[in-house]
């Protein structure tokens, strides 16, 4: 089925016409071992009861690191059985020591449920008496007494370990006093902010079990990434043995990549990827592949999810058969698992999601993935691509490029994409933010002592939190000496912890049907905005920020809603100024302020505009940290710049902003989501031409930092990008297309006069990075020569 | 009918009412409790700070008063079988540097009260500064010690569970015994006359005063966090006595719901039907007359719960006469079924049973389907019976 169609895809010339690459990796043996020797019977009959009698070799390995008291980082692909390589070792030491304990933590809910029912199957399956408990936000209170006393494995996540547990730790003495296993499931989420409040979640846990005697054992699962062994290390701060071979079989894998059809060759707009994923799944669908496509944001999939229905039920009547469903944080959790079980037992055929399932939720194999737009990493490609393919059958993973620069850069460099390995996991645990609001949520579990450790310059943090007169130092000890819960202050993620419901009272219906977190809602649910459901669609009545609610209507439309995002910037502090690459820059702290003003209405399949409103909502407010380019003085780009018109001095700011952003992630190894561009043809606080560079999280992750240290590689990629562009006067893969000018995502179509400049945009741009860039070859030309 | 021996409750409550008559004249410390402590008559080692405290220790302060009262001489065993006597109950109240809980809220003042002969001893300690915990924690160990159970209100929810997590945090061994929490009681027995129990309420509405000099709940962990941090009391006093008069409305409390149960409900209202159901509960008998005087007063439901425990006793007659008397004033479903299962089982009078079944049947009431179920099933049963 999957072979005929990979076939007769490539027999299709016009299919073909626009794959940039193909790429075959073959299929692969699994390495077996035998189950070890010392396993408990009860647990080899409830192996035997779902059909495994030998184990992966990785398993084994894994096995043998931690019977011998070695915390270990498991590199493992969808689907390559690293949920036995910690249930194994876990249940044979719950059942050696009647006493032991364990702590399982899965970055979401859904992934938790999902491990307790696999592990209900072996626990219940095999009579082994072992009481596995969830313990997240959504246990009643009934059963969290039982939990905490009687669950052997507690299944849960960072956030209810850091608000939930930690905090409380008298009443979790039982479990904590024999705390023998920490598995940390999906270690390569807790990258960024995230993996920063990880590291601190960690310390204070392995400080609340110290407390009460207990050293655990870390056994932690990691998806392909650059970088695991580094990752897991600084996140538990101690050694583990990384075992990344990975003995289990796979399928012969074909890896497209694929670029639409330009349908403005002069402006270099290409067919939608949209409009071009929606093709090729229905195609896939309709040839009987199991298909899943990733969107890369929450109202792609509504849409992706919604053409694709309306394209079948142009081929086929309802009867036909084909169920495809959206899939997408904010669903309700019955929603969800409906649709997870729906694609195991195989009542769903085709599902098009969000990255929510690019994480382990078991939905079993599907045929096909086709990733529209390039998800922004490498990792998440193959993690991606991965839900593709059971142990040993054919699969195909079909990335569709959209016109963003970062896609056009991956689909025509294929080699690039193939080659590179995938993105390292940073974090920085040193993060001034993160570690003051660890460090009140730390002491408020356990006094400090004088000296004693929790990252670097715990006493200078402790005394700047005793002169805000939460923290008290009496006797040799630092004390918690508020009456607030610090945790319930402290989100681990980057959204606040605070979401909006959102209410359908249709018809004078009162019911709740999602929801969504604040700075979403803001962006997403305004009022008359259109919010899209399970492919239903609504209209906002009334976005009710101070109760959290948003009421909707059913309605229907024959457009979808975008708001118009308006950021601006104010430098707090300047730390320092420097040069680099050849330009002035400076490094320091700013405030962020984004206010979605006005929305679009975009009518579908076509994406025409018809029309504009006003939203009212408050500002967000962002302390974070910026690297600014200062464009004045004696350096060769300010010469070249001062040279420019004054027409181009405000085009080249702008359209170098959207180039720095998308280049820059390829060399810092992040999300371009992760970092922020704002220009100023004369910035009102350093009194010159700016453009700020900045990181998307509150207090900063690095990236400012790593922005200006390969300032001089990112603008030579910049200008081997825009020179090497086959576009006439700048296109969305260079410098931005004038209709679509990406910086401001959804900003008012650039108006006649900004049109009439933007002629000679790219040449200005490709000049003036020409001119920078011969300056820099020249001084470091020198440096060589001398 | 058994009630009739409860007769002799009001002078008894009365008694315990005096519990807050003061020992002696003193300083006029709180207000509308009427609260006059006493010279505890222990040495007071001189801290300028706390005047009428005993320091113990370099964080760690003690200070005793009593009241006037007369204990309580026989005891209400039902709420707890450990407490034998007076002195084997401690009522207790703490205050604590944080309001939600966890492993950062800690308790700074711990007060206690106990019988004494005729009057009511309440001992207090304090602790000025964190680093006094573990003395301030094996005081408290101390003073709970002497007693076998523990009267609070609302220390079931909170404060058992921060003592519990103080011992734990401070490594000293510690067993919290068996707890009388009053609000769960004071719940029961007023939710539905008040709304709120809180123990303000159980004041103004029940002991029969408001106190007029009074620190927030919520302030409290501010005052002593400041007096920590500046080594002044400021407002520690007004604490202090908030913590008094919440223990001896503890104990108050304790004396009228004592006295409910003991058959005396001439000083306060009370829902008699959950009284009634209470006492029977506890197998005293007297628990019978209180549903009837309710039923009496036209609580239909409290002739329902009536009836039912009739029935438990296989009381057949008085039951049914119950049910019929329901039955002629109100649509009770409950009563036409039970009457309906009477006359099936006991009587066998059919007719009566299956006029009964219809009759409830055409109320047409808004009955899930099991409940409509059960009635069709009855409904056959009955008619085959009369067939056959």
């Amino acid at each position: 089925m999957l072979t005929d169609i990979i076939g007769s895809l490539r027999r299709d010339p016009e299919f073909m016409q626009r794959v940039s690459h193909w790429e075959v990796v073959p299929a692969r043996d699994g390495k077996y071992a035998d189950i070890p020797p010392g396993v408990d019977p009860r647990i080899r009959s409830a192996l035997a009861a779902r059909g495994i009698a030998r184990i992966y070799s990785h398993q084994l390995a894994s096995w043998n690191e931690v019977r011998a008291g070695r915390s270990v980082v498991l590199v493992s692909p969808t689907a390559s059985g690293k949920t036995l390589a910690y249930n194994l070792p876990v249940l044979q030491a719950l059942l050696e020591d009647p006493d032991a304990r364990a702590l399982y933590l899965f970055p979401t809910k859904a992934l938790s449920q999902d491990q307790q029912s696999e592990l209900n199957e072996v626990v219940l399956g095999g009579e082994i008496p072992v009481k596995v408990f969830t313990y997240d936000g959504d246990t009643p209170g009934s059963i969290r007494i039982s939990a905490r006393d009687e669950g052997r494995i507690i299944i849960t996540n960072p956030d209810m370990l850091h608000t939930g547990i930690l905090p409380n730790h008298p009443k979790w003495i039982k479990a904590l006093s024999h705390l023998k296993y920490v598995v940390i499931d999906e270690m390569h989420s807790y990258r960024g902010v995230f993996g920063s409040h990880m590291t601190s979640v960690i310390r204070r846990l392995k400080r609340i079990a110290r407390f009460y005697g207990a050293e655990p054992v870390f056994i932690c699962c990691s998806a392909t990434i650059g970088n695991p062994h580094e990752l897991a290390t600084r996140i538990l701060e101690q050694p583990a043995t990384l075992v990344e071979e990975n003995g289990s079989p796979s399928g012969e894998r074909h890896f497209v990549l694929y670029n639409p059809p330009l349908v403005d060759r002069v402006q270099g707009i290409r067919r939608s990827a949209v409009l071009e994923s929606q093709r090729v799944a229905t195609r896939l669908l309709k040839a009987g592949v199991k298909t899943i496509v990733f969107a890369r944001s929450r109202v792609r999939t509504e849409l992706i999810a919604t053409y694709i229905r309306d394209s079948l039920k142009n081929f086929y009547t309802d009867n036909h058969g084909i169920t495809v469903q959206s899939y997408r944080g904010g669903y309700l959790p019955n929603e969800r698992r409906a649709i997870e079980k729906g694609l195991r037992d195989g009542s769903i055929q085709g599902v098009v999601s969000t990255n929510a399932l690019e994480l382990g939720i078991d939905i079993g194999g599907l045929d096909a993935s086709i990733l529209c737009g390039f998800p922004g990493t490498i990792a998440s490609s193959w993690q991606q691509a991965g839900r593709a393919g059971r142990r040993a059958t054919v699969s195909l993973s079909i990335l569709i490029a959209s016109s963003s620069p970062t896609d056009q850069f991956v689909i025509q460099h294929p080699e690039y994409f193939f080659s590179r390995s995938p993105e390292n996991g940073y974090i920085d645990p040193g993060n001034l933010f993160i570690q003051t609001d660890q460090l009140k949520c730390a002491v408020f579990e356990l006094p400090f002592e004088d000296g004693e450790g929790f990252g670097e310059g715990v006493g200078d943090v402790l005394g700047y939190l005793s002169e805000q007169g939460v923290v008290r130092h009496a006797a040799g000890k630092w004390y918690w000496s508020d009456r607030s819960y610090p945790a319930e202050n402290v989100s681990l993620r980057t959204s606040t912890p605070e979401n909006v419901v959102i209410v359908d009272t249709t018809r004078g219906r009162d019911e709740v049907i999602g929801e969504m977190d604040l700075p979403s809602a803001k962006l997403l649910v305004f009022d008359h905005a259109i919010y899209i459901h399970l492919g239903d669609q609504f209209v906002v009545k009334q976005l009710d920020l101070e109760n959290r609610r948003c009421f909707v209507e059913e309605a229907d439309t024959d457009y979808w809603t975008d708001s118009i995002v308006k950021t601006d910037i104010k430098v707090l502090a300047v730390d320092e100024e420097r040069t680099a690459a050849g330009t002035r820059a400076a490094l320091g702290d700013i405030l962020v302020r984004t206010q979605a003003t006005k929305f679009k209405k975009l009518k579908y399949h076509t994406n025409e505009n018809i029309g504009y409103g006003d939203i009212t909502l408050p500002a967000d407010e962002m302390h974070t940290r910026s690297a600014v380019l200062l464009l004045d003085g004696d350096t060769a780009p300010a010469r070249a710049f001062a040279a420019l018109s004054d027409t181009d001095r405000g085009i080249v700011i702008q359209r170098l902003g959207v180039l720095l952003r998308t280049v820059a992630p390829v060399f810092l190894l992040c999300d371009p989501r992760d970092l922020g561009v704002s220009e100023r043809v004369r910035d009102p606080h350093f009194q010159a031409p700016c453009l700020y560079v900045f990181d998307q999280y509150p207090g900063g992750i690095g990236l400012s930092e790593g922005f200006l240290a390969n300032l001089p590689q990112i603008v030579s990629g910049a200008r081997q990008v825009v020179a090497s562009c086959p576009c006439e006067n700048g296109c969305p893969s260079c410098i931005g297309a004038p209709e679509m000018p990406p910086t401001a995502p959804g900003t008012v179509p650039a108006v006649a006069a900004e049109h009439q400049g933007f002629a000679t945009a790219k040449a200005a741009v490709r000049g003036f990075l020409d001119t920078w860039t011969a300056a820099l070859e020249a001084a470091s030309a020198a440096v060589t020569g001398r | 009918m058994t009630g009739d021996e409860a007769g002799v409750g009001p002078s008894r409550t009365r008694r315990r009412i005096d519990f807050l008559r003061p020992v002696t004249g003193g300083r006029d410390s709180a207000g509308g409790a009427g609260l006059t402590a006493a010279s505890s008559g222990l040495p007071l080692e001189a801290d300028p700070r706390f005047p009428d405290w005993k320091r113990e220790g370099e964080y760690l302060y003690r200070r005793r008063q009593y009241f006037s009262g007369r204990a309580v001489e026989t005891w209400p065993g039902r709420f707890s079988p450990e407490a034998q006597e007076p002195k084997d109950l401690v009522f207790y109240d703490t205050e604590t540097t944080g309001l939600s809980g966890g492993a950062g809220t800690v308790i700074f003042l711990f007060g206690a009260a106990w019988c004494e002969g005729p009057d009511l001893a309440v001992e207090q300690l304090f602790l000025s500064d964190f680093p006094g915990e573990p003395e301030f924690l094996l005081a408290v160990r101390d003073l709970l010690g002497r007693h076998r159970a523990f009267v609070s209100f609302n220390g079931k929810t909170f404060d058992s569970h921060v003592l519990l997590a103080r011992f734990r945090m401070n490594r000293i061994p510690w067993e919290p015994g068996p707890q009388i929490d009053l609000l769960h009681h004071a719940r029961r027995l007023w939710r539905s006359i008040l709304g709120t129990c809180s123990l303000r309420a159980m004041e103004s509405h029940v002991l029969g005063f408001t106190r007029e000099l009074d620190v927030a709940g919520e302030d409290i962990p501010l005052v002593w966090l400041e007096s920590a941090r500046t080594g002044r009391p400021g407002s520690l006093p007004v604490v202090f006595d908030h913590n008094v008069m919440d223990i001896v409305s503890v104990a108050r409390l304790y004396g009228v719901i004592g006295g409910l149960l003991e058959g005396d409900r001439s000083s306060t209202r009370v829902d008699e039907r959950a009284l009634g159901t209470w006492l029977i509960r506890t197998g005293d008998e007297s628990g019978t007359t209180v549903l009837e005087q309710a039923y009496r007063s036209g609580d239909t439901q409290a002739g329902i719960a009536l009836a039912l425990h009739h029935k438990r006793r296989h009381e057949w007659a008085l039951a049914a006469a119950i049910w019929e008397e329901l039955l002629e004033g109100s649509r009770s479903l409950m009563a036409a079924i039970e009457l309906a299962k009477h006359h099936e089982h006991r009587t066998h009078r059919y007719e009566t049973a299956l006029d009964l079944v219809e009759r409830a049947a055409s109320w047409n009431l808004p009955l899930d389907t099991r409940a409509r179920q059960e009635i069709r099933r009855r409904r056959e049963r009955l008619k085959r019976k009369l067939g056959s």
